[in-house]
């Protein structure tokens, strides 16, 4: 069942406790929630039986992404140990990053953040990357991962970039900027032409529709643990081991 | 400047360990209050069939004073009414508290100090002292009638919960300083830099995603007000600091001659940014919760005396609005009846501060930073006193409030620490 904002009691000013109330009441297994704010899927928990996956919460996590994307990286390389991954774009905004830089310090990658300096969050060195505010820096990675410029938050007088044009030409992902045999993910949905070249997006080497596909069965999987394992003390040690908690 | 009820209470405590060290007291003793005024100190004291009061194996010292309180009168009775904050106050110790006015609507006008007052004298469980707008309904835009409020009985002057954001018009209100003899009291934000701001900006903000709310959103206002007081040569009074660079600069100041004081919440000297990490909406206030470097700096500026005063900053929110995630939560956190408690069991017991100066940070500093009398335990004085078990451990819980709300950070932590009476204006107003 899929309930969205629109439409439903949320619209009518319902809280987010009572929304979890109302649908603790019908006795699901799962509930899947994604919601703008931080924090929202344990607020949940708290008010139901129910297992709760966070489908991202705010510009905190995205867990399922963070664990489809290593799936995806070790189904290619064959390992994530040891890998150098460059993460690139708009950090600040971005809960795929958070995950993923969690997930792949877990796993023993070396991480790098790249992009202008507003984008990159003051601290975040703290989570076991690195930082780099030159586009040059992403040549010595095996995986660029590249992140979406939300077009939203860079609205004029936000001064986050001067400008689209300027960030595009300053840290797209472009051909010349890589080396042969570097990998590329992208979470989607794709800005073509901002903040990866159409080319880099359709190459062999990029491996964003494989990720599509991943998500698909990483999420089957998830599903499948917490319909099958019951308790919910393996739900939520699965999920703090990505940092969903 | 000071609204509530007033007592003639006889009493005599017998026994407990009498710490005042304004007066250079700390001795087990009888203390013996004379329809509220302290008659006598001594041993063995005639107890003239007044109420006795067995102090053994507790400390005496005089009460406590809130110079940051809110109220929630007029406009949120249902957080909190002056009647259920001032209990609350006098069962954290409290013998006069300041109450902020940010309310709805504003204390900007002599008309609604002056309702404020009134029901004050006769709810009010410890004395209030009401602070005034220093800008109408708190815009920002023009100045209030500081001379006429405080004639009505203003205790000083605050944009408290805003800053005053404009540099000329913070100047003339510093003024005006020379005409009301009142303190300024200023909340120091930047509010570009603090825009959106959810917690404090390091690595914690970082990790969460949460909007960073920056130290120098603070620093770089203090610096300006401490500039600007220097040059109108007038007294001000710095609010909840909570940022390293704030207390460096106040102590500069304070050495180059400025007339300013600054005050520090218990919730700033016992926890981090590293709190926000649980998600829970109780430790979301403004200013944020710092890194552990802010922190030591705020016990070390409270320990050398840069720092005057503890003030709890108590902010009830009702509890639906708290009931929600994090960023949808308002700010602020209760603190009257935790305070003591909370500083005692996180900064006295670990060895971080002496008893006798956070009795001193919490009583005669905040009194002085706003030109009051500060409580004193000597024959003449006014009955102000607090009995303090230091050996009781108690967990926090909702269901011993006094105060409507009880969006309290402390909910479920075992303290230890408790208010066991307090006299205020010479009457009992907690405990027996």
């Amino acid at each position: 069942m899929s309930i969205k904002s629109a439409g439903s009691s949320v619209d009518k000013g319902e809280s987010l406790k009572d929304t979890a109330l109302t649908l603790g009441a019908y006795d699901p297994d799962v509930i899947v929630i994604r919601h703008p704010q931080i924090g929202a899927p344990q607020l949940v928990a708290r008010y139901t039986g129910a297992h709760i996956v966070n489908a991202g919460d705010g510009k905190h996590q995205h867990p399922t992404q963070a664990l489809l994307d290593l799936y995806t990286i070790s189904e290619e390389l064959g390992r994530i140990e040891g890998l150098h991954v460059a993460i690139v774009g708009d950090v600040l905004h971005s809960r795929v990053a958070r995950s993923n830089i969690q997930a792949l310090a877990l796993m023993g990658a070396r991480v790098t953040l790249v992009g202008p300096p507003p984008l990159i969050p003051r601290g975040i060195e703290a989570m076991g990357c690195e930082v780099s505010y030159e586009i040059d820096a992403i040549r010595a990675a095996d995986v660029v991962y590249v992140l979406r410029m939300q077009q939203e938050r860079m609205a004029e007088g936000a001064n986050f970039v001067p400008s689209l044009r300027e960030y595009t030409a300053r840290w797209g992902v472009t051909p010349e900027r890589l080396r042969p045999g570097q990998k590329v993910m992208h979470p989607g949905p794709m800005n073509r032409g901002v903040e990866i070249d159409p080319v880099v997006a359709d190459a062999a080497d990029a491996l964003i529709e494989q990720q599509v596909r991943s998500g698909l069965v990483v999420r089957m999987a998830v599903l499948y643990d917490l319909l099958t394992h019951g308790p919910a003390g393996v739900q939520s040690a699965a999920l703090h081991e990505i940092g969903a908690a | 400047m000071l609204f509530g009820k007033r007592g003639n209470d006889d009493l005599v405590i017998r026994g407990a360990r009498v710490i005042d060290s304004a007066a250079g007291l700390d001795a087990v003793l009888d203390v013996r209050v004379d329809g509220g005024t302290v008659a006598q100190l001594g041993t063995k004291l005639e107890t003239n069939a007044h109420r006795v009061v067995d102090g053994q194996g507790l400390v005496l010292a005089p009460a406590f004073v809130d110079p940051h309180v809110h109220l929630r009168t007029p406009g949120r009775e249902d957080e909190e009414t002056i009647a259920s904050g001032t209990a609350a106050a006098a069962a954290g110790g409290y013998c006069a508290i300041l109450a902020m006015p940010n309310t709805e609507p504003a204390v900007d006008s002599a008309a609604v100090l002056g309702s404020l007052a009134e029901t004050a004298q006769s709810e009010a469980e410890v004395p209030v002292g009401f602070l005034a707008a220093i800008t109408r309904n708190q815009g920002g835009a023009e100045l209030t009638e500081m001379a006429e409020l405080a004639s009505a009985g203003a205790a000083g002057f605050t944009d408290d919960g805003r800053p005053v954001v404009a540099p000329g018009l913070m100047r003339r209100a510093l003024q005006y300083g020379a005409v009301t003899g009142r303190r300024l009291a200023l909340h120091c934000e930047e509010p570009t830099l603090s825009k959106g701001g959810q917690m404090h900006e390091g690595a914690v903000s970082a990790e969460l995603g949460f909007e960073g709310y920056p130290s120098v959103a603070e620093s770089v206002v203090v610096e300006r007000d401490l500039a600007l007081a220097a040059y109108e040569r007038q007294p001000l009074h710095l609010l909840h600091l909570s940022a390293r660079e704030s207390v460096e600069a106040l102590s500069r100041a304070q050495v180059a001659g400025v007339a300013a004081t600054g005050e520090v919440t218990p919730h700033h000297l016992c926890l981090t940014d590293d709190a926000v990490r649980s998600l829970d909406p109780n430790v979301k206030m403004n200013p944020p919760l710092r890194a552990e470097e802010d922190r030591q700096a705020l016990i070390a500026g409270l320990r050398d005396g840069t720092i005057a005063a503890v003030a709890t900053d108590h902010a009830p929110h009702a509890r639906h609005e708290k009931e929600v995630p994090f960023e949808a939560a308002p700010f602020g956190v209760t603190g009257l009846e935790t305070a003591f408690s909370a500083l005692y069991t996180h900064l006295v017991e670990p060895g971080l501060l002496k008893l006798e100066t956070l009795l001193e940070r919490m009583s005669a500093g905040p009194a002085r930073a706003y030109g009051l009398d500060a409580p004193r335990i000597a024959v003449g004085a006014p009955a102000n006193l607090v009995l303090l078990d230091l050996q009781a451990t108690r967990r926090v819980a909702e269901s011993d409030f006094r105060s409507r709300s009880a969006n309290s950070w402390l909910l479920g932590e075992t303290v230890k620490g408790q208010v066991r009476m307090t006299v205020a204006a010479g009457r009992v107003a907690f405990g027996s």
